[in-house]
C-alpha cells in the first residue's frame, strides 16, 4: 500500500520535526499525561503509534474529539517513535502542547490529508 | 485545543461503587492545588435508574417504577469518560455544592435536589413521546429513555472534527459508550439529533 518510498519520505518529514519539538517545544510523553494534557484542553497535537492498544486509542481520540485537537497516526510502533523522539524507552503516546520551531502541527495534517 | 471538561457534560464513573453510572458535572476544578490535590469534578449522578415499564402496569406501579435515585460525589477527572453529550438540567448550585461533603445536614437535602431535576426531566420526557397519555408506550425501557433525555440534542462536535465516523476501527470505546447508553447508535461521529424521534422499541 504504502512504498518504501513514500514511507521514507514521511518519516523524514515527521521524524525530523518531533526532533525539533524535543529540543524547541513543549510536549508530554504517555498517556497518562497526553489525557491529563488534552483534558486541561492544551494539547495541540497527538501522536499515536500504530501498536498502540485499541482501547487506548479509542479513549485519546475520543478525547481529542472532545477538545478539538488533532490526532496523528504515527506509522510506526512505539519503538519506532521513542527513536524519532531521542528518548530511551517506548513510547506510544505523544501529545505536543508547544510546537516551538516548528510547523508539525499545521503540516502534519496536510501531509496526511494528501496521501 | 478546547476545554471540554464543563459545567452540564454528561461524564461516565468509571471507578468506585457507581462505575457504569452516568453522572453530569456540576462543577469542575482543573488546577492540582485546591484540596484535593489533583484536577476534579463535582458530579450528581443516578445511583438507581428508574425501572422499565410497560403500559399494562398500574398508575401506582409506574409511579413506583419510575423514581430514581442519585448520588453527588467529587471524582479525579481520571475517574471520568466525558462524553460528547451535555445536559441543560438546572440542577442548583447553591444546593449542590462541595460543602455537602462536611455538612452531614446538606446531604440530603443535594440529593434530593438532584433526584428531583432528574426524576423531572424523566417525566417530561415521557410525555413528549408522541403519545399524549401519561403513560410511556409499552416496552419501552424509561432507563434508556432517562438517558436519552439526560443528553440534551445538543452535540458540541463540530462538522469538520477530525474524528472522522467513516475512518478506521474505534472498536472498543465506541462499543462502550454505546452498550454504556445502552442505544444501537449510530456512529459517534453522527449528530446527536436521532435522540429526538423515540429510541427504537428493541434495545440490545
Amino acid at each position: 500500500m504504502v512504498t518504501a518510498k513514500k514511507m521514507k519520505k514521511y518519516l523524514e518529514l515527521i521524524n525530523f520535526r518531533l526532533q525539533l519539538v524535543m529540543k524547541s517545544g513543549k510536549y508530554v510523553l504517555g498517556y497518562k499525561q497526553t489525557l491529563k494534557i488534552i483534558r486541561h484542553g492544551k494539547a495541540k497535537l497527538v501522536i499515536l503509534t500504530n501498536n498502540c492498544s485499541a482501547l487506548r486509542k479509542s479513549e485519546t481520540e475520543y478525547h481529542a474529539v472532545l477538545a478539538k485537537t488533532g490526532v496523528h497516526h504515527y506509522k510506526g510502533n512505539n519503538i519506532e517513535l521513542s527513536t524519532a523522539c531521542r528518548k530511551h524507552y517506548r513510547v506510544c503516546t505523544l501529545s505536543i502542547t508547544d510546537p516551538g520551531d516548528t510547523d508539525i502541527i499545521r503540516s502534519i495534517p496536510e501531509q496526511t490529508g494528501e496521501k | 485545543m478546547g476545554k471540554f471538561v464543563k459545567p452540564g457534560k454528561v461524564v461516565l464513573v468509571l471507578v468506585g461503587g457507581y462505575s457504569g453510572h452516568k453522572a453530569v458535572i456540576m462543577k469542575n476544578i482543573d488546577d492540582d492545588t485546591s484540596d484535593p490535590p489533583y484536577s476534579h469534578a463535582l458530579v450528581a449522578g443516578i445511583d438507581h435508574y428508574p425501572c422499565k415499564v410497560t403500559a399494562s402496569m398500574s398508575k401506582k406501579n409506574i409511579a413506583k417504577r419510575s423514581k430514581n435515585k442519585s448520588f453527588v460525589k467529587v471524582y479525579n477527572y481520571n475517574h471520568l469518560m466525558p462524553t460528547r453529550y451535555s445536559v441543560d438540567i438546572p440542577l442548583d448550585k447553591t444546593v449542590i455544592n462541595q460543602d455537602v461533603f462536611t455538612d452531614t445536614a446538606l446531604k440530603p437535602k443535594a440529593h434530593r435536589e438532584a433526584k428531583a431535576e432528574f426524576e423531572e426531566r424523566y417525566k417530561t420526557g415521557v410525555s413528549l413521546f408522541g403519545s399524549s397519555s401519561k403513560k410511556p408506550p409499552s416496552s419501552w425501557d424509561p432507563a434508556l429513555h432517562l438517558i436519552a433525555w439526560l443528553c440534551s440534542p445538543s452535540s458540541e462536535l463540530p462538522p469538520g472534527a477530525p474524528y472522522n465516523s467513516s475512518d478506521t476501527q474505534r472498536p472498543a470505546i465506541d462499543l462502550l459508550l454505546r452498550t454504556a447508553a445502552g442505544f444501537p447508535t449510530q456512529s459517534l461521529g453522527a449528530q446527536a439529533t436521532h435522540f429526538e424521534s423515540p429510541p427504537p422499541a428493541n434495545c440490545p
